[in-house]
């Protein structure tokens, strides 16, 4: 059809409908993920595997914990809320300073091992293409995480020390449906995320959580809320 | 202090490499990498300075050298050494020179004048005391002491190998060959010396050996001589003629000695003891027939014999063995034929016989081989064979006067029934295929009256010939379908499959080659004498079930030709169903469109004979196909035509059931036939089920029950197959209310039968609606009698329980379009295991080899440019030097010259005062 009209193709109207729909995005902030040159080879910085290498180099191994972060991102990445697209968008933010962007479409490693060699090669590359598809599924990205953020995203980050304690379906239920909600959580072993762009700070249990059952609980209340089975 | 205890060589290199700071480059980290060493902390200064410092020993030299023709190479030793001055140059190229003169070149010969001499043992040779001692002489001085000298010269100055040694030895062999004679090497001459002596030794010896033998042999020769007359050996020789005896003394006296007796019984036990037992063998298929087809045949010939023995029954009696046995030979035929001959006046049952065969076939001889007795019948009936042929022996008249009369009575014309009669022979013998065949099924229905009424038993002549006589043993397959008729016809039920089995077994397929084209035709002739008993007026059923039986065993011998044949009615049953249908007006006369109970027995020994249960199958598919055809085209215009539609229901349910596939036909009829009992009051509620009825008359109530005192009372009977199917249509049966519930009864059943088979089809709520509905109705009408309501309320509570198990077990429809969550494609990073940057991982290794081999071209080349561009650059450097030099030089030349030509100026103008003088000064001195 030529000088004709196009229409839009399929696919586009999907993305179309699915930009309509709400969405939430989650940052996990202070997640410990650095490379190192270990040996002759690069590696992803853990207390188990290189704590004697980091003692010499005077770092605390405690502090090294990608698997958190690595739990993580498969609990978000694995609920029905992400497989039915409604998870819009997925940051990791790194103790270095490196902001990640990760594609909610993208299957992450199950094994922590080969998670280890995806953010080796990541933090070498600066970015991750699919097997089967031209997209950047992992991006390193230009920070401060609020550049990426929508506008006019309710910000919430999570904390047991936050001074209002709340029970997260009523929470998500009264969220406001017109812009996607930005979710903060820490993905580390101690101490509480430094992230001052969020609006308000919310405790959603008693006890400490650790940053994959907090997400689960945020998905859960999420599929609940948007009626997804 | 700690500089002090510093070592000087170590302060020395650290003074050395003290960092320039000018020479330092900075990399300012912006990220750190634990255990990474940065990049970038190069001395690039230095670096740069050793490039120009390379550039001035290579490329700089070549530039002052670059027009010039040849160069001067300074090689002397330390020349290059620039740390050394040049006394210790000097001193260095002495000791080198004078290291090369004591060394030496061990080739050149020294000089007479120096203290090299040759010595002999620490002496030298040119001492007066070394010669008076008695060193080596001059050979030339003394002849006699010069034998020595000789010898040793020749062994060993040079190493002895100008001087042939052999020669040398050869004259001195005398002396000193003894001494030396182990280490020494025999000469050519001595080999062959010891040889020959060897071999005459050998040659000595063994003719000494010889001489030994033969006296020896004469010896032994005159010793047994003098044996021989002395008689001293007679004992041991043993007279020629007594060999034999002498054996069988031998054998006779082994015995007697002890260990030897024992050894030969042992022997001779071995020898004839048993290796095994021979059982019998298992026999094969064909083997099991032909001896079957045996005891047969020798059954047969003793009732032959027995037949005709009449007279001579000890000949009979006595003779048995004989008969029994297969006779061969003409002198065997010729004795029989007597025998025959004999029995022939006496025989009464002669007549019988002949009837036999008259009404059987012409064919008869041409197949009657086989059998001695036969051949002799077949002699005797040579003049009747020939009277027959001609068509006017009496008894064939009779017959068809006879048969004339009998189809007359069944209202068809004598010459009709000939020509079908004609037809008929050739669908016997000519597979059922013939076209000519096309109303075969019609005319069977015509044909079939003259055997039915045979095997009512009446006393016919032409076919109760053999009725009378015994079943032979041996029965030859039929050629065609009236030699069949004429054998088994009057005959129960039990000979007719004796009859079948004797056939079978004689015409075994295993048997012979011919066998199985034989037994298709029989296999032709007993579906045709089915289809014909299939039509007699009362059913003889007992016939039909050992038919079946038969034919059973039978399609699984020949199958295809079974599927041919069955394919051929079929083909015919629907062109007549389709002639039915569109000219209803063929089949006013009483009869309907609704197959009679021919066609009705044989769909159902298809479906016996055939699988049903086969998705596609040659003959159970279109026999089901127009099993429903009936069932959904015919219309029930008369209460006649329901037993027939009830049939055929329970008929296609019967092949439906197995593969439990749908077929809606069958419940269709029951429900319109539940529906015809509802009375005219309840019609309003009941509507028509489906369109396919459209043919039926809708308001006809043909199993409408009236309310009467006597059927309430009444036991439902099931209806009788072979009885109600042979009812003629206009019979008052069909209007009692005997049938009307039987027939009621009939239909609940197949309702109830289809709810069961149909149990998981998860339609099935819809398709028992009108089923539910009508069985509802029914419920409404008075006056039905208990023994029906108790079956109606049965059949209900069954559709009712099948309709809602159907309903509880459907599953909510789920549209895959319509679901609100679609899952969102996932992709899979592409990532190494053991990820090294910089590393090409291409899947390609050829492309990714060519890639890495462009990437070094291109640094290479970049680096060419980039060292030519220096080098340019400093070559532009050393031009502008030299030209600068030349420059400083000529200048200062000319200024020199110019100075020069001054100062001879000022010197000729002062007047050779060198310039000194002034006149002003001059004055200035005088003033002063």
């Amino acid at each position: 059809m030529a000088g004709g009209l196009q229409p839009p193709s399929a696919e586009e109207e999907q993305k179309k409908a699915a930009a309509k729909q709400q969405g939430v995005i989650f940052v996990l902030e202070n997640a410990s993920l650095e490379t190192a040159k270990v040996g002759k080879g690069y590696c992803l910085l853990n207390c188990d595997d290189h704590a004697g290498f980091l003692r010499r180099h005077d770092k605390d191994p405690a502090l090294y914990r990608p698997d958190i972060c690595h739990q993580a991102l498969l609990a978000i990445l694995d609920s029905p809320l992400a497989k039915s697209g409604r998870l819009k968008a997925l940051y990791v933010h790194t103790a270095k300073n490196v902001l990640i962007q990760i594609n909610p479409q993208v299957r992450l490693p199950r094994t922590f091992k080969r998670f280890c060699g995806l953010f080796v090669q990541l933090l070498q590359k600066l970015s991750i293409r699919a097997t089967n598809g031209p997209d950047k599924l992992l991006k390193i990205v230009k920070g401060p995480v609020t550049l990426h953020l929508p506008a006019g995203a309710r910000r919430v980050a999570f904390s047991r020390q936050a001074p209002d304690l709340v029970k997260l379906k009523d929470f998500v239920r009264e969220l406001p449906d017109a812009t996607p909600a930005v979710f903060v959580v820490g993905a580390m072993a101690h101490g509480k995320i430094d992230a001052s762009y969020v609006d308000s700070w919310v405790s959603v249990s008693e006890f400490p959580l650790s940053a994959a059952c907090c997400l689960g609980r945020i998905t859960n209340a999420f599929e609940d809320k948007w009626d997804i089975v | 202090m700690g500089k002090k205890t510093v070592k000087p060589k170590q302060l020395g290199r650290k003074q050395e490499e003290k960092p320039n700071l000018f020479e330092h480059i900075y990399n300012r980290k912006k990220f750190s990498v634990l255990g990474k060493k940065q990049k970038g902390e190069r001395k690039h200064g230095k670096s740069r300075g050793d490039a120009v410092d390379k550039r001035n020993k290579t490329l700089l030299v070549e530039y002052k050298e670059l027009h010039k023709s040849n160069a001067f190479v300074d090689r002397r030793f330390g020349e290059d050494d620039s740390s050394l001055t040049e006394e210790e140059k000097a001193l260095a190229r002495f000791q080198k020179q004078r290291m090369k003169e004591l060394t030496g070149n061990k080739y050149s010969l020294p000089d007479h004048d120096e203290e090299d001499e040759l010595t002999h043992m620490g002496r030298a040779l040119a001492d007066e005391d070394f010669k008076k001692v008695g060193g080596p002489h001059d050979d030339y001085e003394d002849e006699g002491e010069g034998e020595l000298d000789n010898e040793v010269v020749r062994d060993f100055h040079f190493g002895g190998g100008f001087v042939p040694k052999k020669q040398a030895e050869g004259s001195e062999g005398a002396e000193a060959g003894e001494d030396e004679a182990p280490e020494r090497r025999r000469s050519k001459k001595e080999v062959m010396e010891e040889v020959m002596a060897k071999s005459k030794a050998f040659k000595a010896a063994k003719s000494q050996q010889r001489d030994e033998d033969l006296e020896a042999t004469e010896a032994l020769d005159t010793n047994f001589t003098s044996l021989v007359d002395a008689g001293g050996l007679a004992g041991l020789v043993k007279p020629k003629g007594a060999r034999d005896a002498g054996k069988g003394a031998d054998k006779r006296a082994a015995p007697q000695e002890g260990d030897d007796a024992e050894f030969d019984r042992f022997r001779h036990e071995l020898i004839f003891e048993a290796k095994g037992q021979v059982s019998e063998r298992t026999r094969t298929a064909e083997e099991l027939a032909e001896l079957e087809r045996q005891r047969l045949e020798a059954l047969e010939a003793r009732r032959l014999k027995r037949m005709r023995a009449g007279a001579d029954d000890g000949d009979g009696l006595d003779g048995d063995a004989d008969d029994a046995a297969p006779a061969g030979g003409y002198k065997a035929r010729r004795q029989k034929r007597q025998k025959s001959l004999q029995a022939q006046p006496h025989g009464p049952s002669g007549g019988a016989l002949d009837d036999n065969f008259d009404f059987s076939d012409e064919d008869e001889g041409s197949g009657s081989e086989e059998g001695d007795e036969e051949e002799e019948e077949v002699s005797r009936l040579d003049a009747r064979r020939k009277q027959r042929a001609s068509g006017k022996d009496e008894l064939q008249q009779l017959f068809k006067a006879e048969s004339a009369a009998l189809l007359e009575k069944y209202g068809i014309k004598a010459s009709e029934a000939e020509g079908e009669s004609d037809e008929e022979e050739v669908s016997g013998s000519e597979e059922e295929e013939s076209e000519g065949e096309e109303e075969g099924a019609d005319e069977e229905a015509d044909a079939v009256q003259g055997l039915t009424a045979t095997t009512s038993g009446a006393a016919r002549g032409a076919a109760a010939g053999v009725a009378a006589g015994e079943l032979p043993f041996t029965l030859e397959a039929p050629g065609s379908y009236e030699e069949f008729a004429a054998l088994v016809a009057g005959r129960p039920a039990e000979e007719l499959g004796l009859a079948v089995q004797r056939i079978r077994v004689c015409s075994a397929a295993a048997l012979a080659t011919g066998n199985r084209k034989k037994m298709q035709v029989f296999y032709g002739i007993l579906v045709q004498h089915f289809a014909m008993l299939a039509g007699a007026v009362p059913l003889p059923m007992a016939h039909l079930d050992v038919l079946t039986v038969h034919l059973l065993d039978l399609t699984s011998e020949v199958p295809f030709y079974a599927a041919t044949v069955a394919r051929a009615r079929l083909t015919r049953l629907q062109q007549r169903l389709a002639a039915a249908l569109t000219n209803p007006d063929t089949y006013a006369d009483g009869s309907s469109a609704w197959p009679g109970a021919r066609v009705l027995l044989l769909l159902k020994l298809w479906a016996t004979l055939f699988p049903v249960s086969d998705r596609r199958h040659p003959v159970a598919t279109p026999a089901a196909l127009l099993v429903s055809a009936h069932l959904a085209l015919c219309p029930v215009s008369l209460a006649s035509d329901i037993p027939q539609g009830l049939f055929l229901s329970s008929l296609a349910l019967h092949m439906a059931a197995p593969a439990s596939r749908y077929v809606p036909e069958p419940l269709n009829f029951a429900v319109q036939l539940l529906q015809s009992a509802t009375a005219v009051s309840s019609k309003a509620g009941s509507e028509q089920p489906t369109a396919a009825f459209s043919a039926s008359d809708p308001t006809a109530k043909w199993l409408a029950l009236e309310p009467s005192r006597e059927a309430d009372a009444m036991e439902i009977k099931p209806l009788e197959l072979s009885a109600v199917l042979t009812k003629p249509a206009d019979d008052a049966y069909f209007g009692s209310p005997e049938f009307k519930l039987s027939a009621l009864a009939a239909a609940m059943g197949v309702v109830r039968r289809t709810a069961e088979l149909f149990a998981g089809t998860s339609a099935l709520p819809e398709i028992l609606s009108h089923a539910q509905r009508a069985l509802e109705d029914l419920g409404r009408a008075e006056g039905l009698p208990k023994a029906l309501e108790e079956r109606r309320v049965e059949a209900l509570e069954a559709v009712r329980r099948a309709r809602a198990e159907a309903v509880a077990s459907r599953r909510p429809l789920v549209r895959k379009g319509a679901v609100k969550n679609a899952e969102v494609k996932l992709f899979n990073p592409r990532f190494e295991e053991d990820f090294v940057a910089g590393k090409n991982y291409d899947p390609d290794r050829e492309r990714a080899e060519q890639k890495k081999l462009r990437r070094q071209v291109q640094k290479e080349k970049r680096g060419a440019m980039r060292e030519l561009r220096k080098d340019a650059v400093f070559l532009g450097a050393a031009r502008e030097a030299d030209a600068a030099a030349e420059k400083r030089e000529r200048t200062g030349k000319l200024r020199a010259n110019f100075a020069f030509l001054e100062r001879q100026e000022s010197d000729f103008k002062s007047g050779g005062q060198g310039g000194m003088w002034k006149k002003g000064g001059n004055k200035k001195a005088r003033n002063k």
